[in-house]
Formats: C-alpha cells, sequence, structure tokens
C-alpha cells in the first residue's frame, strides 16, 4: 500500500459491491483493505499492524453479522476510536438506532446514496 | 221446621217449646234453608269453577309444552352455534360465574377447571394485558373493550369483553359479560413472514440495483469522458435512471409493509411548515422548469412552529408536488399553506390533466392510479403507492388528506392536514 494514503476497512460480501468499492475510493485516493465476511473482518484486524482511518462495515454478512464486528472494533483498544460508518441495504430503524447506540458514527443506506455522495459523507468523516 | 233444628231443639228442651219461640224457630229455620240454598249454590259454583279452572290449567300445560319445546329447540341451536363456532365464548353471570363455555375456548386456554370463575379466567392472562382492568371498564361503561396481542407461551390471543344487559324502563341492568377469544397467532406468524420477506426481498433487490446504480454513475463520473457522449451517454443515463426507479419502487413496497403494521416510528422534530414548503419546491424548480411549468409558493398564513416528523412531512409534500409535476403537461403549480382550527392544511393545487370523478373514489389505494383506463397507466412515474403511503403516514401522524376538486383537463387540488398540538404523534 502506498504510505501516506488514508486507509479504508471494508467487510463486505457481495463481490459486485467489493470492486465498486475498490474503484471508487481508489479513484478517491483512498487505499482499501476488504474482508468478504464478519469472521475474515475480526481474523484479519487482529493481525493489523496499524489501523485505519476509517471502517465501513455492511450489516448482513455470513458467519458474522457487521454488528459482531462493530462490536470487536469497540472492545479493541487500539481500533475503538477509529470511525465506523454502517452501509446497508436494509432499512431498519432499529438498526439504525443500535448502530448508534454501539457508537458507529453514520448508519447509511447505499441505495439511497451515489457514489460521488459517499465520497464526500466518508471525506466528512475519515480521521 | 228444619230436620237439623228441630232434632237440635229437642235436644236442647225437655219439653216441647212454648208456641211464643215458635216464629224464632221459624226464623232460625229458614235461615238454616237458605244456607242450604247456597251451600248447594256454592258446590254448583266451585264444581263450574273448578272444571273451567281444569280447562285453564290444561290449556296453559299445552302452551308451557309448546314453548318448553320451543325453548329447547332455541337452546339447541344456540348451544350447536356456540360449540360450531370458530371463536371462544364464554359467557359469565352476575355473580361472576362462568355459566357458558365453548369447546373452542378450551383448545385455545387450555382451560380444565369445571367450576371456572371470572377471577379464574382472569388470573390466567398476564397481568400486564390488564384484562381485569377492561372487564372494570367495560361493566361500567357499559361498552366493549378488545384486548389485542395477548402473549400466552407461544400463542397470542386477541380478547373482546362485552357486557350483557337488560334495558329496564329507566336503566340498563348488566347481568353478566361476554368473552369473545380468539387466536391470532397464525395471523402474527404470517405478520412477521410477511415483514421479514419484504426486509430480506427489498435487501437482496437493492444491493444488485445500487451496483447497476453506482456502476452507471461512476462511468458518468469517474472515467475519461471519451465514448460516453451521445447515444454511449444517454444509454448510461437511461440504465442509471431506471435503476434509480426500480430501487424507488422497492423502497415503496418496504415503507409501505412497515406502515401497515404499523412498525414505523415517528420522530419529534420543531420546525416550520412554511420554510420546509419553500425547501422542497426550491428542490422540484429544476424538473419543473425543464417542463416549463411553473411552480411556485401560493398563500403562506403565520403558523406556529410545529412539532412533527418532518422527513415524513416532506415525503408527504414531494408526493403531491411529484404527481403534480408529472400530470401537467402546461401552466402551473402552487402550494399553500393555511391554519384550519387545531390544524395546519397544506394545499397543492395544479392546471394539471385532473381526474375523471369515476375515478377518483380509487386514489389513495394501493396501486391505483387515477388515469382513465388501466391500459394507459403511466407505469414509468409511479408505482401507485405514492397516495396510499402518504395517506398512511398523515393518518400516522393524526391528520387527513384528500383531494379537494378535480376537474378533467382543468386541474386538481390536494390537500393534508397536521395537528398543531402534539396529539399527532
Amino acid at each position: 500500500m502506498e504510505k501516506n494514503k488514508k486507509i479504508i476497512y471494508i467487510a463486505e460480501d457481495d463481490v459486485l459491491m467489493i470492486r465498486i468499492y475498490e474503484r471508487l475510493f481508489k479513484m478517491s485516493g483512498f487505499e482499501v483493505e476488504i474482508a468478504a465476511d464478519g469472521e475474515e473482518a475480526i481474523q484479519k484486524l487482529k493481525s493489523l499492524k496499524e489501523p485505519p482511518s476509517l471502517f465501513i462495515l455492511d450489516i448482513m454478512m455470513p458467519k458474522l453479522s457487521g454488528f459482531d464486528v462493530l462490536a470487536f472494533i469497540k472492545q479493541n483498544q487500539v481500533l475503538k476510536n477509529v470511525p465506523v460508518v454502517m452501509f446497508t441495504n436494509l432499512s431498519s430503524e432499529d438498526d439504525a438506532k443500535k448502530s448508534a447506540d454501539m457508537g458507529a458514527l453514520l448508519y447509511l443506506i447505499k441505495s439511497e446514496y451515489s457514489p460521488k455522495e459517499i465520497v464526500q459523507k466518508i471525506q466528512e468523516v475519515i480521521v | 221446621m228444619h230436620k237439623t233444628l228441630e232434632r237440635q231443639i229437642r235436644k236442647f228442651l225437655q219439653n216441647p217449646p212454648p208456641s211464643e219461640m215458635n216464629e224464632l224457630f221459624e226464623a232460625i229455620s229458614t235461615t238454616y234453608a237458605h244456607f242450604d240454598e247456597d251451600r248447594v249454590l256454592t258446590e254448583r259454583s266451585f264444581d263450574l269453577s273448578s272444571r273451567e279452572l281444569m280447562d285453564i290449567t290444561k290449556k296453559i300445560e299445552e302452551k308451557v309444552e309448546i314453548r318448553t319445546r320451543e325453548f329447547q329447540q332455541e337452546h339447541a341451536r344456540l348451544l350447536a352455534l356456540i360449540n360450531n363456532f370458530p371463536l371462544g365464548i364464554i359467557l359469565i353471570d352476575a355473580d361472576n360465574k362462568i355459566v357458558v363455555r365453548n369447546d373452542r375456548v378450551s383448545s385455545i386456554l387450555n382451560i380444565e377447571k369445571s367450576n371456572y370463575t371470572l377471577d379464574d379466567l382472569v388470573s390466567y392472562f398476564p397481568a400486564e394485558a390488564g384484562i381485569g382492568r377492561s372487564c372494570s371498564t367495560c361493566l361500567v361503561e357499559q361498552k366493549s373493550a378488545e384486548v389485542k396481542d395477548i402473549s400466552i407461551g407461544k400463542k397470542f390471543i386477541r380478547l373482546i369483553i362485552t357486557p350483557i344487559f337488560a334495558k329496564g324502563q329507566n336503566q340498563q341492568a348488566v347481568f353478566g359479560s361476554l368473552f369473545i377469544v380468539e387466536d391470532v397467532t397464525e395471523q402474527k406468524i404470517i405478520e412477521r413472514s410477511k415483514d421479514e420477506f419484504f426486509s430480506i426481498a427489498s435487501h437482496e433487490l437493492r444491493t444488485p440495483l445500487t451496483a447497476i446504480k453506482w456502476n452507471a454513475s461512476m462511468l458518468r463520473n469517474y472515467y475519461p469522458a471519451s465514448g460516453l457522449n451521445g447515444e454511449i451517454g444517454q444509454v448510461i443515463d437511461d440504465i442509471e435512471s431506471a435503476s434509480a426507479r426500480l430501487i424507488r419502487i422497492v423502497n415503496d413496497f418496504l415503507d409501505m409493509s412497515h406502515l401497515e403494521q404499523k412498525k414505523i416510528k415517528l420522530k419529534e422534530e420543531t420546525f416550520d411548515l412554511s420554510e420546509t414548503i419553500s425547501t422542497v419546491i426550491a428542490e422540484f424548480q429544476e424538473v419543473a422548469s425543464r417542463k416549463h411549468i411553473v411552480l411556485a409558493v401560493g398563500k403562506m398564513e403565520m403558523i406556529p412552529l410545529i412539532t412533527a416528523d418532518k422527513d415524513r412531512f416532506r415525503q408527504i409534500l414531494v408526493n403531491l408536488i411529484g404527481n403534480a409535476i408529472n400530470y401537467t403537461h402546461e401552466g402551473s403549480i402552487s402550494v399553500s399553506l393555511r391554519k384550519q382550527g387545531n390544524f395546519a392544511k397544506i394545499y397543492v393545487t395544479d392546471t394539471g390533466v385532473g381526474i375523471p370523478l369515476k375515478n377518483q373514489s380509487l386514489l389513495f389505494r394501493k396501486f391505483q392510479q387515477a388515469g382513465e383506463s388501466t391500459l394507459i397507466r403511466d407505469v414509468s412515474q409511479s408505482t401507485g403507492l405514492g397516495l396510499y403511503i402518504s395517506k398512511l403516514i398523515v393518518e400516522r401522524m393524526g391528520g387527513s388528506i384528500a383531494l379537494e376538486e378535480s376537474i378533467p383537463g382543468k386541474g386538481s387540488t390536494f390537500s393534508f392536514t397536521l395537528p398543531l398540538a402534539r396529539n399527532g404523534l
């Protein structure tokens, strides 16, 4: 990875969306680290050398959900202060509240935003 | 002389009676004779009355027999109805004892005890269901009470409690109560399944649709422009707008499902109605000007700040203005605001195609568009859910929505109200 570029750590199981994120965020000047399910996301985090600048977590994933990953992040002393954005196509008010209660900064429904708007949102919250 | 009298006198007088006593004895004799006559008459009367009485009694007995038979038949019919009724029925008398209970009650509530009382029945249900309170209210106010979604184990029960009373001259006397018990577990499962289906389906549909929309958008905005003008550019725009439309359809279905099941929680926010209306109008200006329609703010009465769900208010307004733009090909659209009692009333008036009278009753129903014919539905514009969803939202907020007026060829005015007090939430 290029140094000095901010790293976005993404947990997402949909192959189409993974490719889009890689293209979109790289073109927007970020580095991207991808995990294809909740379990892989946590495993990779355990061996991460430095914390990313932002987490993007899908909620509905195989093995472990985005909430499981969020709980792990918030319990980790090194990772807990990294901003987390929950990215989903589930529009559930309960999930939105749960995300906020668990410490996520944003709860975004992917289908409601354009790629440009997503990049703008990310730039507003990334450390 | 009356024989009885003669005998009695001989008995008491040793000597024959003196002649002065004859008149007296004659009178007494006459009295005895009259007594005999009366006795005979009385006996004859009794005899007659007895026969009449027997006739009457016989007739009464016959009538009683007929009525008893009719009552037994009626009772049998009623019992057959009660025992075969698909809902549980419990009849409680004035002493709070259960007098009638059909088989369905036993299968729903697993009540085995034979001499159940009202107190036993009330304590069968969880305390938080408040059955005791509902019973008291029902009897005191003499009107039915309904208690929904009572959870007992894996079952969901719905109860209707009704007082039984007879109307006297000046008042009604309550002499018992009726419980109707319904097992709504299956309905609840279906509701939950429907909700889960909609959530999962919408998620599964939205994900590939998002991929299509984002890829099309990225082609437009993140790749070199060469080759993307003209026809190819139009193709990309069509892909993006079609996917956006499909996403809106999915969102409408999900919104509708949540609203119908009352799963939407309204937020409270204090905001200025006229300011919000102006903001929404500004967002539609580009679309309106492309169609050469004038979109303007109409008369805005001074209304205090309102506390309501601002996003949902916007949603209703966006739907109405969006419809006005879709169905107006020339002229103007205006949005005005008035105070009507304890409500704020918003009007959206257009000079559009109008709605034929015969179609106006279809307006706020699901999947309806009030065009001339279903064959010429403008499916590119909407799912036919917008007004239905707006109605659900407005009513949830404590207001109402209506078509004020519509004249084909001239235009339409829609309106909706919101309570100014907090009661709407």
